[in-house]
């Protein structure tokens, strides 16, 4: 009895593959940042030599992102049965989730076959099977009838006025807005498990005041902290995924929160305290892996806004041009507007309906996993 | 009797733990206030004055590479920044609070002049887009849930989708090359000289449009999950069995579900206004306080910038408080225990 009541007892479960997985980032992220320290300072290594600053982040977040999503997934398919069970009958979330699958593996795949180039002996051809007047593009690679240059299949989607393909500018963009997506969830996950596991396990003071700190850090929305951090930092890629990742993780950290605060009061719970289970023990093994449904269905609402405004302060200017992201294709077409309106209206149709992919898929998965909210 | 004198007893309690309620949120808001002062501050201290390099680079240019260092301490004094950081820093915090928030460094304008015009503008259309958005949101939702057609339902949360999808930068930007040249009594540009005109507030409609879409657009998915929850329960379906009326039951619903529509909704929509401020001011060059960051920030303007910035902090916390107060007066159950929420 003694034993039971000091917390010396862990259960026979400790030693699952949640136990192993911290190790294994752990070896890979300092083998990786090792590798490109390597590379960058002493010698340059095939496949990392001519990276961005962002693309190691991008790969150490994919590596995060398969360690603790895909793999687990994988190791046990069922967990996604009751999504895709949801998705069947129902059109529009079957095609958002269509829509991000193919979104994730075009920005992986894509940039890796195609090449961006520009030609300016083709400048502002249209899309295939539309016709523009000849006198607009200077060289009409389809043929010209009743004075219209009408588009080919050589540039499905057109071309921009100094002769880019839109839709290799499209495919770039769709590699820029996965880059930033994931890196941000991979800074925002993990500060917002944390806080929310925190203030919803500890409770009293330590709730109210995290909970607090949630409300006035909200207030202050990322876009804004990013301007002032421009304005003192410079603007950069790298500053404006920190800065997303590292503010934006309120409104996740209170969800987390909500639901510990259930789980603690959960029977099972209360179960593995009377046979004197201690707080790591029940953290690791009863509240993290109930979590993740959770996590998934915030981290996934929270992504439209995160893209929708990327492509606003790409707009605006206010990040890095050399980017190609959506938004950037978008202030460079609209100057062209409407006479060349395929180019700004490309990535907006591109934009538009990845944001409503997931925020279809947000809540789709908030049915599926909350059941309160189920019909 | 005595259960007069209980009931009397329990409702002074229920005030007083309300009132100790709103005095600790009072008390958080008003640290959040300093805290993002303080930080303001923090910033300031820490980085380099864009201004001293300025100094230096003029003197440098112009061969009086010698005077640089005289005139840096005669432009730190004049600022007080030869003062030591402490006594700085409670200056920094009395000029706050009894608003002397400095001069702009590129038009020498008192930094609160600058606020209250930009304001004036930005509150003109932020306003009555955030009115019409979230009536028009929260009505369309709550009757969207109650409509058990799935057809119009579907529909609704389609329209919301994709009124969320679409960016508010290219609306703007596609009103303004597209379809306000066609209109010929649309003004051309906003008349920023002079009092408000019809004019003005003529070509403030199409922001508040688009404020009020995106506002929408959100409101509408919230008081759609909200309004599923509720109407499933066994008040709404009594109240429906016995014949009461399709307002009155969309009344009672929104009642119960005012305190988790209003806290569930603030914080997404203090992000979708401050983005759309910006980006509609940017597109539209209307000088509210988006575009007078923007510009702040392109003329390296610092202590316009931090205005600014303390302006929609300070928005928020206030609006935050507020809400806190709402809750506080709209469910009854807020305070019964003394003070947790």
């Amino acid at each position: 009895m003694s034993d039971l009541l000091s917390g010396r007892w862990t259960g026979s479960d400790s030693a699952n593959g949640l136990g192993l997985r911290p190790i294994v980032v752990i070896v890979g992220l300092v083998s990786f940042a090792a590798l490109a320290w390597y590379s960058f300072f002493v010698e340059s290594l095939p496949y990392l030599d001519g990276l961005r600053r962002i693309d190691f982040l991008f790969i150490a977040a994919l590596f995060l992102f398969a360690v603790y999503g895909v793999i687990p997934l994988l190791a046990e398919p069922s967990r996604a049965k009751p999504v895709w069970d949801y998705a069947k009958g129902r059109p529009l979330v079957l095609f958002s989730l269509l829509w991000v699958v193919g979104f994730v593996v075009t920005g992986l795949v894509a940039p890796l076959f195609i090449e961006r180039s520009f030609d300016l002996a083709a400048t502002h051809q249209p899309p295939a099977f539309t016709t523009i007047p000849s006198t607009f593009s200077n060289d009409c690679l389809g043929t010209i009838a009743n004075g219209r240059c009408s588009g080919t299949l050589v540039h499905p989607l057109g071309t921009t006025s100094i002769g880019r393909d839109v839709l290799t500018l499209a495919l770039f963009g769709t590699r820029e807005a996965l880059t930033f997506a994931t890196i941000v969830a991979a800074l925002l996950v993990p500060i917002a498990t944390f806080v929310g596991v925190l203030a919803g396990y500890t409770g009293g003071w330590m709730d109210e005041v995290l909970m607090r700190i949630v409300d006035i850090q909200q207030t202050l929305p990322a876009f804004v902290i990013y301007l002032i951090a421009s304005f003192l930092y410079g603007e950069s890629q790298f500053l404006l995924v920190a800065v997303f990742g590292l503010t934006s993780w309120g409104s996740v950290a209170r969800i987390v929160r909500n639901e510990t605060v259930h789980l603690r009061a959960s029977e099972f719970v209360s179960a593995a305290v009377v046979v004197g289970a201690g707080t790591p023990h029940i953290l690791r093994n009863h509240i993290l892996p109930k979590l993740s449904g959770s996590i998934v269905t915030a981290v996934t609402r929270q992504i439209p806004m995160l893209l929708l405004v990327e492509a606003a302060l790409s707009y605006m200017d206010l990040t890095v041009v050399t980017t190609g992201s959506w938004g950037v294709t978008i202030r460079t077409g609209m100057n062209y507007f409407p006479r060349a309106w395929w180019v700004s209206a490309v990535p907006v149709v591109a934009l538009c309906i990845t944001v409503v992919a997931f925020s279809v898929l947000g809540d789709a998965l908030r049915h599926v996993f909350d059941p309160k909210m189920s019909d | 009797m005595i259960n007069l004198i209980s009931y009397r007893n329990h409702v002074v309690c229920v005030i007083v733990s309300r009132i100790r309620t709103l005095l600790s949120h009072g008390v958080f808001a008003v640290l959040g206030v300093y805290a993002v002062v303080s930080l303001a501050f923090l910033i300031v201290a820490l980085t380099p004055d864009p201004g001293e390099a300025f100094i230096a680079h003029q003197l440098a240019r112009t061969g009086q590479g010698d005077k640089i260092e005289a005139k840096l301490q005669a432009y730190r004094a004049a600022r007080n920044l030869d003062k030591p950081v402490t006594v700085r820093y409670i200056r920094w915090m009395v000029d706050i609070t009894v608003f002397d928030w400095g001069r702009s460094l590129a038009t020498g304008r008192p930094v609160l002049m600058m606020v209250r015009d930009g304001l004036s503008y930005t509150l003109s259309y932020v306003v009555p887009g955030v009115l019409f958005g979230t009536i028009g949101g929260i009505w369309a939702g709550l009757s969207g849930s109650l409509d058990d057609q799935s057809r119009s339902r579907r529909g609704l949360s389609v329209i919301s989708y994709v009124a969320f999808g679409v960016p508010s930068f290219w609306l703007a930007a596609m009103f303004l090359t597209a379809i306000a040249p066609e209109i010929s009594w649309f003004p051309d540009i906003l008349p920023t000289d002079g009092p408000f005109t019809p004019q003005t507030a003529l070509f403030l409609v199409p922001p508040a449009i688009i404020v009020a879409a995106n506002v929408f657009a959100g409101q509408l998915r919230y008081a759609r999950t909200k309004g599923r929850e509720y109407f499933q329960s066994d008040f709404v379906r009594q109240h429906q069995a016995i014949g009461i009326s399709r307002w009155r039951v969309m009344w009672y619903v929104l009642r119960v579900a005012a305190v988790p529509l209003l806290a569930v909704s603030l914080a997404d929509l203090i992000a979708i206004l401050v983005i759309n401020i910006f980006v509609i001011e940017f597109v539209f060059n209307i000088p509210g306080i988006g575009l007078l960051t923007y510009q702040a920030i392109l003329d390296r303007d610092m202590p316009v910038v931090l205005g600014m910035t303390m302006v929609v902090a300070l928005t928020g916390i206030g609006v935050n408080f507020l809400q806190e107060v709402a809750n506080t007066v709209l469910d009854p159950r807020i305070g019964d225990d003394g003070g947790a929420a």
